[in-house]
């Protein structure tokens, strides 16, 4: 791996090699919302921007999803926007998923990946931020 | 008899278990939030809290989920095991009001 450059440009976005890892189920707490709006912002300023779906985090792309009893934003339908905000980058964890018995008929995004290529993007990534 | 309220997902927490563990027949067992996760029927086969829910139902004890929770999370009412019946903020309140007192598994 290089060593980053002491110039400016590593500061641009447009530089930037962000995964967002999203590990917890929606709706309970605050994380899963969060973390796609981080997502959002992180595709809108131009950075190379992945997500992981692992563990728990897989329930957030379960469909249909009708979250206007509970008065909370649909969070499947927020991450079908990724795309549109240059967030192509989209990985789920297949262990993850076998352990709750979905399959990806079940989800609506993402493309499903198994352990060691799991490792193998974390390895790879230089930020991480875990939602 | 007790109401008990289980408001995380037996995936991340212990909550649901070890409500399961002290549940008495003449309970009521309600899941919410993200405890609805746990209301599942074809979660896999190792996931101990199906065989103990389906014990305690034969045995009495009753189990609830709130419906404005599984349908934000796009669980459908025929994924759930037939232990447990659906109802809403009515029948929240409805259970706590007929319970001795409530408990909340968090």
């Amino acid at each position: 791996m290089d060593k980053p450059s002491l110039n400016e440009s590593t500061d641009k976005p447009e530089d930037k090699n962000i995964l967002l890892v999203f590990r917890h189920a929606p709706y309970g707490n605050a994380l899963a919302r969060e973390g796609l709006e981080t997502a959002l912002a992180c595709g809108a300023m131009g950075a190379k921007t992945s997500v992981l779906y692992i563990n728990e985090g897989v329930w957030q792309l379960v469909e249909p999803q009708n979250s206007s009893a509970i008065d909370c934003k649909n969070q499947a339908a927020m991450a079908s926007a990724l795309p549109l905000y240059d967030v192509d980058a989209i990985w789920v964890d297949e262990d993850s998923l076998k352990q709750r018995n979905l399959t990806s008929a079940d989800i609506n995004a993402g493309t499903i990946i198994n352990h060691t290529r799991v490792q193998a993007l974390l390895t790879s990534s230089k930020s991480i931020l875990s939602f | 008899m007790l109401l008990h309220t289980v408001n995380k997902s037996a995936f991340d927490s212990s909550a649901l278990r070890d409500c399961l563990a002290v549940v008495s027949p003449n309970d009521a067992v309600l899941l919410i939030e993200n405890g609805v996760y746990g209301a599942l029927n074809n979660l896999s086969s190792t996931f101990a809290p199906i065989e103990n829910i389906k014990r305690l139902s034969s045995n009495g004890t009753r189990f609830y989920v709130l419906q404005a929770d599984c349908d934000a999370r796009g669980l459908n009412s025929t994924t759930l095991l037939s232990a447990f019946t659906t109802t809403d903020d009515a029948g929240f309140v409805a259970l706590a009001a007929e319970a001795a007192a409530i408990q909340s598994w968090y």
